[in-house]
């Protein structure tokens, strides 16, 4: 272990100097070591290499000396280390929360410096790019979006937390779709909805999938527009109905915490509803919405949705009717079948019927 | 609730109290020596024995003089000891008596015991003086003495202060005031640091909840939620979230209930994140005892803080099916909303994903019939499969089993439904006489009448008391009707009239029994059942049917004017049937010449019926009657009439066939001439008055007509009615012809587009097959073979064959050859031959080519067959007669038979028909080169 007295000059600029307190000196915390050897060493770290970290230390003030204390910067290999314990910075929490109105340019800030830190365990540096990435998406500029794709990459292949990672492969999924993308990141999210079980990023390929379902749908009746009455196109019309609602609905089933995530799902399911002429059913997504999700970007359109239909639409309540849980029904008696027909197609017709637009 | 409480309560509490040591046996000592064994004891943390020591120094000496500074001095120890022995009655005397002393015990020492005082009420359960007591614990403090390290530094007992908080809040809740409780947390939660404000979030929850205030409670989870994973007693706080969504599923406030359980975690990851609190606890914990100068309370707190979460773990590993309860209430929430698909999924996620038990199953099995509810016949199906697997031992199997079947049979999956339900009616389960009750009826879908039979016999025979032995019973008669073994129908339906005289079934019974006598042509009998039916059964499903067949009977038996009676007794809403019986009253009147009440009957009919697919029959019958009476202008009138009220009406398509039928009433050239002319005027009169689609049908009529005399005039004319045709509402056999006419005026692009259209918004036209092989041959004529490739699949899946299949076969085949498909190419040749509406020239086309694949691929000896074929049975195209018999010849060369070569040139020259021909010449040479023809074995008799 080499020391020496100087502090690092490779973090001058006030970005780093807030980095490096993010990551490591904090008024009033420290920074701990834990070492292979079961030491354990408190300071600040500085900086990182491939093969070792800086780490600034507090050296022992002689007897009666009451000027400032002394530092020394070592040089840590990082074979030698289990883990380290970050201390917390308020400065950049503060630059971080999403009360700051300049939060995307000082995110930005705080990213460069912080990318070296990223396969570091417990190192905040993902946290900071995923922040950086969604204020760039939330700009819905392209070239943005480009840089956020960008961000979410360098997360995504090297957070040390697989959490974050995940996250990064979900916000890269949008990005690619900002970036005009879609075809390749519903591709994408067609092999992720069968291999992860990262929520986050089920999520955002249940939702693509479900946005190429409808438009498929959406083609699908503009081509045949009396589909109903071709037993070859209602099949298809039933699957892709089918497949859009499941996968609209997914994140509010399974994920119903995850608000605007949830509340972008129903508002697909209750679009999707609302095309087949389901209006009934329509209500209640958006109704569902505005109950559990008020403040989301979708409740707007929801509740102007809801206003538009007829009264005799909205009349009833069930949420707010005491309804008595029903037992799951019985299976159909077959007491009274229907006469034989020569083929089947009761499938095709009550899903016809339903889907009929009012 | 109240276990609960206390639960809470010594989590919260961050000290551990030690176990009482059983006391020293001790005899008298003197007043040192109880005075230095208690100090012992109590700095050994054996704190029963302290406190004895220091009890009989007070009881023994507290008179004594002497021994006044060491019973002084004693005082707050003993406190001290009968609090950590857990001693609380006795501690409050010794608290009391400590802080009355004068001179009063040291400031710290006062705090020390006004904390404890209040501890040792609440155990005692004072609760308002504890509260009082630890209020005064605050108050000794200056504000903020517990957040500011100087003051902390001077202040050691303030880090008592947050946990004193805790304490009052916990007095409110003890004390019943769970409403109290609750608002206190709420209002010093914001003065707490992370850690005690998570604890002061959870005593919040647990106080709404005891006060029933399940509203604001709901409003907390969801405010907490976002950083619900800063709470360290995050079990805890989910199982109460837990218990409100329980809460508002039993009040039917389903979108609340669903807003609490859709916020509880998954077992695995409540187990996951409270390890990882764990350990990033204790890595805290070990940070902080490595650094010397760190906050004593931060290490105080942490230390508490974990054993608070290894209990948490350690009890939430044993709940058994805690994730199984969460989604089954989530998934009955949804479904009392009626939202069966939010339901099912749930349900479906539970199936797949948890450990397998009793709930699971429950919810297993009813997945399998939401699914079934909502008609999702694939998923009914695939649920099924996974049941079986995960339950295969389960008693609610053989329902799911059953589920499947019928799902199968109502995908239109005959076989696997038969395979399902044979399985299950030879098990021992309630569901096996319904199993084998849908065996035979999906038999009958299945059209496999004698195995339907055969069932519902083995039903009779195996269940005659079950409550579908009736059902069984007469679908054994509708299997006998449906294999047209009419006499042992009737013999059925009454065994089954006999034996559930009562049954659901009594009057289809009778119908059919009506019904099969007259398949047997025995009028008689099915005119009285008929009659019996329609009289005891009037409004029965069958009724307008049975008046059809009665009608037909009487009409035969000679009662002409009972049968138009019977007849004209058809409902008019029940539309099929009551046309039915107009025209066949029509057709009766015809044949007994009544035309006066025919034109009644049919003007009637066009009157009252104007929409109806079959006014054009109508119209056409009166037209015939005026034909017939000499009055061709009556006849004509009526047409025009139809023409000029309903023409405009796009809806009405029969107005088409009009037409087609008024060209006809003018024969003679003049006459042809007067009708283009009246149309012409017709077309001016609509146009004039905005009637566009009148003009519209005017224009493609005056085409029609023009059609043969005048082709060139006759597409301009559908050239200008294309440009004014609606096609979301024209007739598709109009936009067939603007489409062909498109085509012919070399305008492929607009011609595949009004194809297009005519397919967009007629679906089942008859003119598909047309439009799609139109399209098909318009992608091959611009080179395009993948979208002609696509046009070319749809008609073969989409339209049944068709005198355009043998034209799009021999295309197909085409282009699978260019693709180097040649057996693929060879089988959609031999379709051409196996097709009934392929021409001549295509079948002689597909054996040629067939005959070229095969030479191509190096065998002579399989092409030559088809070549032969040619000759042979299609001689009259002599085209592919000459190439036929060429090739032939060459495959015989190649086969190395020149006897066999030599014949077919030879036939070949010989045939005088196929002399201009360019193939002849060919043969001719080749015929020479093989050294002319070999003499015939019998000498020619000519």
């Amino acid at each position: 272990m080499s020391r020496c007295i100087s502090r690092s000059s490779n973090f001058c600029s006030r970005a780093a100097a807030i980095l490096c307190g993010f990551l490591c000196v904090c008024a009033h915390g420290q920074d701990v070591i834990f070492q292979r050897n079961g030491e354990k060493r408190v300071g600040h770290v500085t900086a990182v290499s491939e093969k070792a970290f800086r780490f600034e230390i507090q050296l022992s003030q002689p007897t009666g000396n009451p000027g400032p204390a002394t530092t020394a910067t070592v040089s840590v290999p990082r074979d030698s280390i289990i883990q380290i314990e970050f201390a917390e910075d308020p400065e950049a929490e503060r630059l971080l929360a999403d009360t700051n109105p300049n939060r995307l340019r000082d995110a930005g800030t705080l990213w460069q410096p912080a990318m070296p830190w990223l396969a570091i365990p417990r190192s905040p540096a993902a946290r900071i790019g995923r922040i950086y990435a969604e204020e760039l998406l939330r700009t819905g500029k392209s070239s943005d979006a480009r840089e956020a794709l960008k961000v979410f990459q360098e997360i995504e292949s090297k957070a040390w937390d697989e959490e974050e990672r995940m996250t990064a492969k979900q916000g890269r999924l949008r990005a690619m779709v900002a970036t005009g993308n879609a075809k390749e990141a519903i591709q994408e999210a067609l092999e992720l909805a069968q291999t992860t079980e990262n929520p986050t990023v089920l999520i955002e390929a249940n939702f693509l999938l479900a946005e190429a379902d409808t438009e498929a749908l959406r083609q699908l009746v503009k081509e045949n527009p009396r589909w109903q009455e071709d037993s070859l196109v209602v099949p298809e019309h039933a699957k892709l109905y089918n497949k859009a609602l499941d996968q609209y609905l997914f994140c509010p089933v399974f994920y119903g915490s995850n608000a605007a995530a949830s509340a972008r799902g129903l508002w697909g399911a209750s679009r999707v509803y609302d095309f087949a002429g389901e209006r009934d059913k329509a209500l209640e997504c958006a109704r569902d919405i505005l109950s559990m999700y008020p403040a989301t970007d979708v409740a707007s359109l929801a509740s102007k949705y809801v206003e538009s239909l007829p009264k005799k639409v909205t009349a009833s309540d069930p949420d707010k009717e005491s309804l008595t849980p029903e037992p799951t029904p019985t299976p159909e008696e077959p007491t009274q079948p229907e006469k034989p027909k020569k083929k089947s197609q009761s499938s095709k017709k009550s899903h016809a019927k339903k889907s009929t637009k009012k | 609730m109240r276990a609960f409480l206390i639960l809470i309560f010594f989590v919260a509490m961050p000290w551990s109290f030690v176990r009482l040591s059983l006391a020293e046996e001790s005899s008298a000592l003197t007043a040192s020596e109880y005075y230095q064994r208690g100090r012992e004891a109590f700095n050994a943390e054996n704190y029963g024995l302290a406190s004895e020591m220091f009890e009989r120094l007070i009881a023994d000496f507290g008179e004594s003089k002497e021994a006044s500074e060491a019973i002084r001095n004693v005082r707050f120890p003993y406190a001290l000891s009968l609090i950590h022995a857990k001693n609380f009655a006795e501690s409050l005397g010794a608290i009391e008596q400590a802080l009355s002393l004068d001179p009063p015990l040291s400031a710290p020492e006062v705090r020390e015991l006004k904390f404890w005082l209040g501890v040792a009420n609440l155990e005692e359960k004072d609760y308002a003086t504890a509260r009082a007591a630890l209020e005064g614990f605050v108050a000794l403090f200056p504000p903020g003495a517990e957040s500011n390290p100087a003051l902390r530094r001077q202040f050691p007992e303030a880090m008592k202060i947050p946990e004193a908080r805790l304490l009052i809040g916990n007095a409110w809740q003890l004390e019943g005031d769970s409403a109290k409780a609750a608002e206190y947390f709420r209002e010093i939660k914001p003065t707490l640091i992370p850690e005690n404000r998570s604890r002061a979030v959870v005593l919040e929850l647990h106080g709404l909840l005891e006060a029933e205030q399940n509203d604001a409670a709901l409003a907390l989870v969801e405010e907490e939620f976002p950083s619900m994973d800063a709470i360290t007693q995050l079990i805890t706080f989910q199982s109460l979230t837990l218990e409100l969504g329980n809460r508002w599923l039993e009040a039917g406030e389903d979108r609340k209930a669903i807003r609490c359980l859709q916020r509880v975690w998954t077992s695995e990851r409540l187990l996951r994140h409270q390890q990882a609190q764990l350990a990033d606890l204790r890595t805290r914990l070990q940070a902080a005892e490595a650094t010397p100068k760190s906050d004593p309370y931060t290490k105080f707190l942490l230390g508490g803080l974990v054993r608070k979460v290894e209990r948490e773990i350690e009890n939430f590993e044993k709940i058994p099916s805690f994730d199984a309860a969460v989604r089954l209430r989530l998934a009955s929430a949804y479904q009392a909303m009626g939202r069966l698909r939010e339901a099912a999924l749930i349900l479906e996620e539970m199936l797949a994903r948890l450990p397998a038990d009793d709930i699971v199953e429950q919810a297993s099995a009813n997945l399998a019939q939401a699914w079934f509810e909502l008609e999702r016949w694939p998923k009914v199906l695939e649920s099924s499969a996974a049941f079986t697997k995960k339950f295969p031992k389960s008693k609610q199997r053989p329902m799911v089993e059953y589920l499947a079947g019928l799902a199968a049979q109502k995908a239109g999956d005959f076989d696997a439904a038969i395979k399902r339900f044979s399985a299950l009616q030879e098990e021992e389960s309630d569901f096996a006489p319904r199993a084998l009750f849908m065996l035979g009826f999906t038999h009958l879908l299945a059209e496999k009448n004698s195995e339907a039979i055969a069932d519902f016999e083995k039903f009779g025979r195996r269940f005659p008391k079950h409550e579908l032995a009736g059902a069984a019973a007469y679908w054994r008669g509708m299997g006998f009707s449906m294999d047209g073994q009419h006499e042992n129908s009737r013999k059925a339906m009454d065994a089954y009239l006999k034996k559930f005289p009562d049954g659901a079934y009594t009057g289809h019974a009778a119908f059919r029994k009506a019904y099969s006598a007259q398949q047997m042509e025995d009028f008689d009998t099915s005119i009285r059942e008929l009659r019996a039916f329609l009289r005891n059964h009037s409004r029965h499903e069958e009724s307008s049917s049975a008046r059809i067949l009665l009608g037909d009977a009487l009409l035969n038996e000679g009662g002409i004017e009972d049968g138009l009676g019977v007849y004209a007794d058809v409902p008019k809403s029940d539309t099929t049937f009551y046309e039915e019986g107009v025209f066949k009253s029509a057709k009766a009147l015809r044949l007994i010449e009544e035309e006066d009440r025919l034109l009644v009957l049919m003007q009637d009919f066009q009157k009252k019926n104007p929409r109806s697919p079959r006014v054009a029959e109508a119209i056409s019958e009166i037209g015939r009657v005026y034909r017939q009476r000499d009055d061709p202008d009556a006849a004509r009138k009526i047409y025009w009439d139809a023409i000029r009220k309903w023409g405009n009406d796009s809806a009405i398509r029969s107005v088409d066939e009009l037409f087609s039928a008024l060209v006809k009433l003018y024969r003679a050239e003049d006459e042809r001439a007067e009708y283009l002319r009246l149309l012409e005027k017709l077309q001016k009169d609509s146009e004039s008055s905005g009637d566009k689609f009148l003009a519209m049908r005017t224009l493609w009529a005056r085409a029609m007509a023009l059609q043969k005399s005048d082709p060139e005039t006759s597409r301009s004319l559908l050239l200008e009615a294309a440009k004014r045709a609606p096609v979301e509402s024209t007739n598709p056999r109009l936009l067939a012809d603007f489409a062909n006419a498109l085509a012919e005026s070399g305008n492929p692009a607009a011609a595949s587009a009004m194809f297009r259209d005519l397919l967009k918004w007629n679906p089942r036209a008859p003119q598909k097959a047309a439009a799609l092989a139109a399209l098909g041959f318009a992608e091959v004529e611009s080179g395009k073979e993948k979208p002609a490739a696509a046009w070319f699949e749809r008609f073969q899946k989409e339209c049944p064959p068709n005198r355009s299949t043998g034209r799009v076969l021999l295309a197909m085949a085409t282009m699978e050859e260019k693709r180097g498909k040649h057996v693929k190419a060879r089988e959609t040749l031999e379709s051409v031959l196996a097709s009934e509406f392929s021409t001549g020239p295509q079948k002689a086309e597909a054996l040629y080519r067939i005959g070229a694949i095969h030479m191509a691929a190096g065998h002579p000896g399989l092409a030559v067959p088809y070549f032969q074929r040619i000759y042979v049975m299609h001689g009259r195209w002599k085209d592919w007669v000459a190439k036929a018999y060429l090739e032939s010849g060459k495959a015989f060369e190649k086969l190395h038979d020149s006897d066999s070569a030599r014949k077919t040139y030879q036939e070949m020259v010989d045939n005088k028909d196929l002399g201009d021909l360019p193939e002849f010449g060919t043969a001719k040479s080749r015929l020479e080169a093989l050294e002319g023809p070999r003499p015939s074995a019998t000498p020619d008799a000519g």
